[in-house]
């Protein structure tokens, strides 16, 4: 059972939910104050010792359901398969040549595949899998070495001399020779399964690695869901230790006045010294966004993730443009970010791109919004089909904000050619960063994140 | 029947008889906590029994209850313990005549010194102790079930100071040394996930998040506690409830609201649930005006579905 329970904390490791030793420990007793007869409470002792979020509780559903049908807990499936196995074994020849009557050789797999002794053979191969070390296949195309290693442990080569020894002695081996067929099938079918299962786990964690660092503007539909997670996963993930560093800032000097006040309560014995805690003025970021054709990739991942932040950033507005800018925030409040994105999307998203217009007519909407304690964020290609640049709005909004950051999901080395207007623009604002993959944007918000605090 | 699954349906009547109905993941849970000896983390949306659980709890095993509410700045003193320091000022000039006479006959600050030491922990001692939940569930006979109430909303550092309390079920006191547990209490602690908690403290707490019931389950509550809604209008009530949440509201009705909005109904004398009624108590179940607004012109439609 042990062995079950390490190989199964090594999948649900693949499949990203991490688990210390401690936990392995938790779970084994769980699982021994619960006992192992009923598959359920099985899954809910493991479930409550081994998952930590409910977000995991999908993953860990479905590594139990494929790991523990394949390891053969007592599983319908399991049992199934069994009497098919033995139902394979011709019984004609189980009655015409009977075991004893045989010299055995060959050892006891012989006998037990003789005698039909499924469980001990069903040990026997569990044993052997643990052996040829199966769990540790990365990749599908490892099926066929795994095989040929359980094939080994199990010494299947000593039954094929136990049958030709027999054949060559005019001895009844086609009991035998099917119960070794039956038996290699097994093998095949096992050791295929448990390695996809691996690779599949695998291949999450690679597939997130490389989506990270794709342009997202490539991501096509399939991706888009799973960069959707990542995306809260990294949201969820800058929330958390930002709100540990701004806390920190927080506390630093005595506050005498308050100190000597408190004082009084204990005759003038400072027992209890008084800190100072600055309030902050409520910090607010803007975010002005291009959703024309050209940017909508980076739109459509950046306004969820700012909005995603709403608890560490402190006030967050949110304006999309194609020709003039239009405010979203509203929208995004109400429904679900991936929804509201869709929705501004299909909204507003027709129509030339206009910086002059847009930057203009934000400028005078944006009048009270943007002030001092105001971050604002762009984010657009700055690719303006050469029309007016609108330049002296953006040195307003870039006077009245606190900062103004530009995100430019190109390249900087095309920054500046043919109708990109971006050099100017970088001009005036704090800091214009490239923003072309998510590793870029997980960089901006940090960025971000420092400035606001 | 196995002798945990004997417990187990024993705990979950048991909690049952106290008016908490639930599944079989939140006996398990409960049950695991027990023979473990570990802390739960409960997790889900608000209302629906959270807190409840640990009262339940308390009630089943016969225990003492003591909760902590966790709120921004919560901190040691609030938690654990505190010196009643009132009190020490007050006998410091009460016995400062005893204090001189006992002290009189020494020679040096030295010896002054000494002699105040030789008085055992003097004003640092066990009656000028207050003590805060934290030390109270450690210091229970019995045990005790402490229910840390919103963990979510503490800061971090509380959190890492519930770390040693919750691993070994025991904290160090400058003064004192370190308390242990004479009884493992049991320990429930929530989060309406409004922030991320730290691995370090998942790690240490067995997982429970209990998600809305389903109808069933929701069925049996209502019969549990508002017995006196007619077994149609309770059908219907559940119905409606359900339709509701699959709504995207913004805050969804939970069970705490599924029961009061019986008890509006039976106190109305509603005899059976047509679109008026629920009109206008509505707003016993859904806690923003946006949602009533958005629930309201629905309401046939929601009827229509669950029929």
């Amino acid at each position: 059972m042990n062995h079950l329970l390490t190989e199964f904390v090594q999948l649900l490791r693949g499949a990203r939910i991490d688990i210390g030793p401690v936990q392995t420990a938790d779970a084994a007793r769980a699982l021994a104050a619960v006992g192992v007869t009923d598959r359920e409470r099985v899954r809910r002792a493991l479930a409550a010792t081994l998952v930590k979020s409910q977000d995991q509780r999908a993953t860990f559903d479905a590594c139990f359901d494929r790991y523990f049908q394949v390891a053969g807990m007592p599983a319908a499936a399991e049992a199934d398969d069994d009497a098919a196995t033995d139902d394979a074994t011709p019984e004609g020849d189980a009655s015409t040549a009977s075991p004893a009557a045989m010299p055995v050789s060959g050892g006891g797999l012989v006998r037990e595949l003789e005698s039909g002794d499924t469980a001990a053979v069903e040990a026997r191969l569990a044993e052997a899998m643990a052996e040829a070390d199966v769990a540790s296949a990365r990749h599908w195309t490892q099926t066929g070495v795994m095989t040929q290693r359980v094939r080994q442990a199990l010494d299947l080569q000593a039954v094929d001399d136990a049958i030709r020894d027999r054949r060559a002695a005019g001895q009844a081996a086609d009991q035998l020779a099917a119960g070794r067929a039956a038996l290699d099938r097994r093998i095949r079918a096992r050791v295929d399964q448990r390695v996809r299962l691996q690779a599949e786990a695998q291949a999450w964690t690679f597939r997130d690695r490389v989506l990270r660092q794709t342009p997202l503007s490539a991501l096509d539909r399939r991706d888009q869901a799973r960069m959707r997670e990542l995306v809260q996963r990294l949201a969820r993930r800058l929330a958390a230790r930002h709100g540990r560093r701004r806390r920190r800032r927080d506390r630093g000097t005595l506050d005498a006045r308050g100190t000597l006040r408190a004082s009084l309560r204990w005759g003038g014995v400072p027992f209890r010294p008084q800190w100072k805690s600055r309030r902050r003025d409520r910090a607010r970021v803007v975010v002005l966004c291009d959703v024309s054709q050209s940017v909508r990739g980076q739109a459509a991942v950046l306004l969820p993730f700012m909005h995603a932040l709403q608890d560490v950033l402190p006030e967050v507005h949110s304006f999309v443009f194609a020709s003039e800018p239009v405010d979203v925030t509203a929208l995004f409040q109400r429904h679900h970010p991936a929804q509201a994105m869709e929705e501004a999307l299909a909204r507003y998203g027709n129509g030339s791109t206009d910086y002059g217009g847009t930057l203009a007519r934000f400028d005078a909407v944006t009048d009270r919004l943007i002030q001092r304690q105001t971050t604002v964020v762009i984010l657009g290609d700055g690719r303006n089909n050469y029309g007016d640049p609108g330049l002296p709005a953006l040195e307003r909004i870039a006077g009245r904000a606190r900062e103004l950051i530009w995100l430019n999901p190109e390249p900087e080395r095309s920054w500046g050619t043919g109708d990109s207007e971006m050099p100017a623009y970088a001009r005036r604002c704090t800091e214009a960063l490239r923003c072309r993959t998510l590793r870029d944007l997980e960089w901006a918000v940090m960025e971000l994140l420092r400035r606001t605090a | 029947m196995s002798d945990a699954e004997q417990r187990m349906s024993a705990l979950n009547s048991g909690l049952a008889g106290t008016g908490y109905i639930c599944g079989d993941d939140v006996t398990t849970a409960v049950y695991l906590a027990q023979a473990l000896e570990k802390p739960v983390l409960v997790e889900g949306p608000p209302g629906v029994g959270k807190t409840e659980l640990a009262r339940a709890m308390a009630s089943v095993t016969g225990r003492q209850l003591l909760r902590l509410q966790s709120y921004e700045g919560l901190d040691e003193g609030r938690a654990l313990y505190e010196w009643k320091y009132g009190k020490q000022l007050l006998y410091t000039q009460v016995l400062r005549n005893r204090l001189g006479a006992l002290l009189a006959d020494t020679e040096d600050l030295d010896a002054a010194v000494g002699r105040l030491d030789g008085l055992g922990g003097g004003f640092f001692s066990e009656p000028f102790l207050d003590a805060r939940p934290l030390l109270q569930a450690l210091r229970a006979e019995q045990g005790a079930v402490l229910l840390i109430d919103e963990v979510d909303k503490s800061d971090p550092e509380f959190e890492a100071f519930l770390l040693e309390f919750l691993a070994d079920f025991q904290v160090t006191i400058p003064e004192f040394g370190t308390v242990e547990a004479t009884t493992a209490p049991l320990v429930f602690l929530t989060s309406n996930a409004s922030r991320e908690l730290s691995d370090a403290l998942k790690r240490r707490c067995l997982h429970l998040h209990i998600p809305y019931p389903d109808r069933a389950l929701e069925r049996r509550i209502l019969e549990q506690r508002v017995p006196d809604l007619g077994e149609r209008l309770r059908e219907e009530v559940v119905a409606f409830v359900h339709g509701l949440r699959e709504l995207d509201l913004r805050k969804r009705p939970a069970i705490s609201e599924t029961l009061d909005w019986a008890r509006t109904l039976v106190l109305l004398q509603a005899e059976r649930l047509d679109a008026d009624v629920v009109r206008r108590t509505l707003n016993v179940l859904l806690k923003f005006q946006d949602d009533v607004e958005l629930a309201t012109p629905r309401i046939r439609e929601i009827q229509a579905r669950q029929r």
